[in-house]
C-alpha cells in the first residue's frame, strides 16, 4: 500500500513537472538561454531518425534561434540546407556542420542552422502534420511526422515557447 | 498486495543508482551544478547522456566533451547534470554545458 501511495505521488509528481524535465533555462547579463532536450519526432526510410533541439537567447537585437539536428545515413551525405514546416510556421535556413562521423553501419551527421524564432511559436501545433526536407548530397529527403510521438510532445514544445514569449 | 510486494522487492534489488546529491527510492529529478569556468556568457548549450536499464546495463557517453561537441561548444562557461531515476530500474544521466 505504502509503496503504490509512494509510486502515485512521484506519477502526480512527474505529469505536473512534464515541460520541466523537457527544457532548460538559464538567465544572463545579456539574456536568458532557453534549450531544450533532444527530440526524435521525424523519420525517413532511408535516412532514420532525425533528432533535433533548440536554443533561444532572449534579449538579443535579432531574435534568433539555433536549431541543431542529427540524422544518419549508409554514406556521407552533406546536408546543404533544411526545412522545418508546420502549416504556415516554416523554418528554414543554410546548414552548419558541426560534426560527421562513421558509426559501426552509418555516417551520423550533426548540423544546426539559425532562424527566426517567431514561427517557433506557431511551430509546435498538435493539429499541423509537420514535415522536415533536407537537402543534402544533391538529393531531397522528405522526413515525416511520427503522429503519436509529435501527439505527445507538441503541446510540451508549444508550452515551452508560450513561456519563452511571456518572459521576452 | 504479495505480488505488489514482491515486484518492488525485485525492483530494490534490482536497482541502479545514478548519480545524484539526493536519490529517491522510487523516483528521482534532481539537476545540480557540476562546473564553472571563468569563461564569459554563453549562446549555446550541448547535452549528452547515458543509460541504465534495470541496474544490469547502462549505456552512453556523457562526457563533458561530448555534450560540448553536441553544439560546437569550444568555450565552456559552466556544466550542469541531471539525474532521473524511474524506482532504480530505468536511470538517465545528462550532462548539460554551457558555452561558445
Amino acid at each position: 500500500m505504502l509503496w503504490a501511495a509512494v509510486l502515485l505521488v512521484a506519477a502526480s509528481a512527474a505529469r505536473a513537472q512534464n515541460i520541466r524535465g523537457r527544457y532548460v533555462s538559464r538567465a544572463q547579463e545579456d539574456g536568458t538561454v532557453y534549450h531544450t532536450f533532444p527530440e526524435t519526432l521525424f523519420e525517413h526510410p532511408e535516412a532514420g531518425d532525425l533528432t533535433f533541439d533548440i536554443t533561444y537567447k532572449s534579449g538579443q537585437e535579432q531574435p534568433l534561434a539555433t536549431i541543431n539536428f542529427t540524422y544518419e545515413m549508409e554514406r556521407m551525405t552533406p546536408a546543404d540546407s533544411v526545412r522545418f514546416v508546420s502549416g504556415d510556421a516554416v523554418l528554414a535556413g543554410r546548414t552548419e556542420k558541426i560534426y560527421v562521423e562513421p558509426g559501426k553501419k552509418r555516417w551520423k551527421h550533426r548540423y544546426g542552422f539559425r532562424t527566426e524564432v517567431a514561427p517557433l511559436y506557431r511551430f509546435f501545433d498538435e493539429r499541423r502534420t509537420p514535415e522536415v526536407w533536407l537537402y543534402a548530397g544533391g538529393e531531397t529527403y522528405r522526413f515525416r511526422v511520427k503522429r503519436s510521438a509529435w501527439h505527445a510532445y507538441a503541446p510540451v514544445g508549444f508550452r515551452i515557447f508560450e513561456m519563452i514569449r511571456a518572459n521576452e | 498486495m504479495k505480488k505488489l510486494l514482491a515486484f518492488a522487492f525485485a525492483a530494490a534489488l534490482c536497482t541502479g543508482c545514478v548519480k545524484s546529491p539526493l536519490i529517491g527510492g522510487a523516483y528521482t529529478d534532481v539537476r545540480d551544478g557540476f562546473a564553472v569556468t571563468g569563461n564569459a556568457g554563453s549562446s549555446k548549450v550541448g547535452t549528452a547522456e547515458a543509460k541504465g536499464y534495470v541496474g544490469l546495463v547502462a549505456l552512453g557517453d556523457a562526457s563533458i566533451q561530448a555534450a560540448a561537441r553536441d553544439a560546437g561548444i569550444t568555450r565552456i562557461h559552466h556544466v550542469d547534470y541531471q539525474a532521473k531515476s524511474y524506482v532504480g530500474v530505468y536511470t538517465i544521466y545528462t550532462v548539460i554545458v554551457y558555452g561558445e
